[in-house]
């Protein structure tokens, strides 16, 4: 067939989808032709097209993060990721829509529109990561790049029923992602199946000198790849209260499988993990509000004129960030200011040591931690917008793995009975992504 | 909905005047009324950040208080890595033989006002 009709044929389908779902807030068509004419290099991914969220940077494409404030800007550079994977022979297609800078379980609060479930365009695609995930989903790119800072990747993975990694904090580079929690970012790919989850994680991974805490993948230790036999934790307390029905029994039911698989399934305890959401929601947007202080409308996007100096700093804030961006600085400033600082952000980096240590000790007794990556399936747009405690909660699973700088990936593992897909959450220790991908592909099977 | 009474939640005050000056600490304005509207959802949330206070005793969940605890400072212990400063004008890390102008120019040419490679910026003397 002439490469002609091919792209004729997926011009209409991609402009059906995007109609319904809203995943892309910048698509190049025209790099579809660059992609057939790589099509026939070496490396897996050469000739295929990928998604990337709007808060990573493509030389020439926007870089909004989702903000009204960065509206109009346009990356001089690309970040390592994604020079990484244009080496391979990928191309990056387009920029997908994202809570604004990171902030939200939902991508209800991006600036420019609204991103819907494929499977059900009445609920979300999940979030930040929401567009990445939603564009995969519906077959509109084989992969996409997203960043997960406390769940970004892998909510909205399990949201649309694909497949998502976050990888351990410094095995992919951060340079040329806009930084959110720097101590807390990291970027994964989203895709179909573990294997091109894998692929891309390949590619991108390794250290990088423009990112101090990026890290060598010759450094990983695989003492674990030659087990076919794993030994699964679940952390009963943990996941026992307040789930969807659906979603418990899902749950056991992946748990039987792996246990008909051949491997382990035992019960464990993570005490700390009860102080881990509140320990995410006061380190997050400490190291957000301090990240987002270079957003003065001087350097950077839009700028709004006030009476002097602050003035400026104050329209072009108050103007160009949303509700829950400015509710996350003002959140931040706050734990951070010096009568609070002790009684939050101390504790919650004290809390944080806890959670890692939890973590040391239960990766010496199993090799795998088994948790739902979140407590319920897509819940309806709007749902949960005027209720920030209430969406927190969303991230209840997936915000332990952050604070602990472990990785952890999403895996599709079923549907309800009304058809909406859900995701089991599968965590390792410090660089053991090979076993979380041999779980994932038992997982499949 | 989770129960999100898993330690003990004190109620949490906080007043308007310590909002505002927060917010404006932060760069950003906020008027009476949107303080006021937004004041029970901070109260809310600070109210289940305190409850990390619980981790200090809470004995049973890690054998020990946690005061001694030293705060983390660092994600993965990785040491501090540092590089040798240097000036690069070019962006020839990202496009290898395809060198673009010099990263600097194009930085300053997405400044919202700029003049002669300078940022512009209200007088402030």
């Amino acid at each position: 067939m002439p490469h002609s009709v091919v792209r004729d044929g997926f011009n209409a389908y991609f402009d059906a989808w995007e109609a319904d779902i809203g995943s892309f807030l910048e698509f190049d068509k025209q790099a579809l032709a660059v992609c057939g004419a790589k099509a026939a290099g070496l490396s897996p991914l050469s000739g295929l097209p990928f998604g990337v969220k709007d808060n990573i940077a493509v030389a020439g494409m926007r870089l909004s993060c989702g903000s009204k404030l960065l509206s109009g800007f346009s990356s001089p550079y690309s970040a390592t990721a994604v020079t990484k994977l244009r080496e391979a022979g990928a191309v990056p297609a387009g920029k997908t829509n994202m809570d604004e800078f990171g902030m939200g379980s939902s991508t209800d609060n991006s600036a420019f529109r609204r991103t819907n479930n494929p499977w059900d365009p009445s609920r979300v695609a999940g979030g930040s990561s929401g567009g990445s995930a939603a564009a995969v989903a519906a077959g509109l790119v084989p992969f996409a790049l997203g960043s997960d800072t406390g769940g970004s990747v892998r909510q909205p993975a399990s949201f649309c029923g694909v497949v998502g990694l976050k990888p351990t904090y410094g095995a992919v580079s951060r340079r040329g992602v806009m930084a959110m929690a720097s101590s807390l970012d990291q970027v994964g790919p989203i895709a179909k199946t573990i294997d091109d989850a894998k692929l891309v994680f390949d590619i991108i991974r390794g250290k990088d000198d423009l990112d101090a805490t990026s890290w060598s993948s010759d450094s990983v230790l695989d003492k674990n790849q030659a087990k076919t036999k794993l030994k699964i934790g679940v952390p009963r307390e943990f996941v026992s209260a307040g789930l969807d029905p659906e979603v418990a029994a899902n749950f056991e039911a992946t748990l039987a499988k792996l246990k008909t698989a051949g491997h382990e399934v035992v019960d464990i305890e993570l005490p700390s993990f009860r102080y881990a959401l509140a320990c995410y929601y006061v380190l997050m947007p400490a190291e957000a509000s301090t990240n987002l202080a270079r957003f003065d409308g001087l350097r950077y996007g839009t700028k709004q004129v006030g009476a002097d100096l602050l003035g400026d700093y104050q329209e072009t804030r108050g103007t160009g960030f949303g509700p829950e961006v400015r509710r996350r600085i003002i959140l931040g400033t706050y734990v951070l200011s010096a009568g609070y600082a002790d009684e939050f952000y101390y504790q919650a980096v004290a809390v944080q040591r806890l959670i890692k240590a939890d973590y040391a000790r239960v990766f010496k007794e199993v090799d795998v931690i088994a948790t739902p990556t979140a407590p319920g399936p897509a819940f309806k747009i709007g749902e949960k917008i005027g209720d920030p405690l209430a969406m927190y909660l969303e991230d209840i699973f997936t915000v332990p793995v952050n604070i602990g700088g472990v990785p952890a990936v999403s895996v599709p593992s079923g549907q309800t009975t009304s058809g909406l897909p859900l995701g089991v959450q599968l965590t390792a220790g410090a660089k053991q992504e090979e076993i979380l991908f041999a779980l994932g592909r038992a997982m499949a099977a | 909905m989770l129960d999100l009474s898993i330690v003990s939640m004190q109620r949490y005050n906080m007043v308007r005047e310590e909002l505002q000056a927060t917010a404006s600490l932060a760069h950003l304005d906020l008027s009476e009324d949107e303080a006021d509207a937004a004041l029970p959802a901070f109260e809310l949330m600070l109210e289940y950040f305190a409850a990390m206070k619980a981790a200090d005793e809470d004995i049973e969940a890690f054998g020990r208080s946690i005061l001694d605890i030293p705060p983390t400072t660092q994600a993965v212990s990785a040491g501090n890595r540092v590089r040798f400063d240097y000036f690069n004008n070019s962006n020839t890390n990202n496009q290898g033989s395809n060198p673009l102008p010099g990263l600097a120019d194009e930085l300053v040419k997405r400044v919202p006002r700029s003049e002669n490679r300078f940022v512009v910026i209200p007088n402030v003397l």
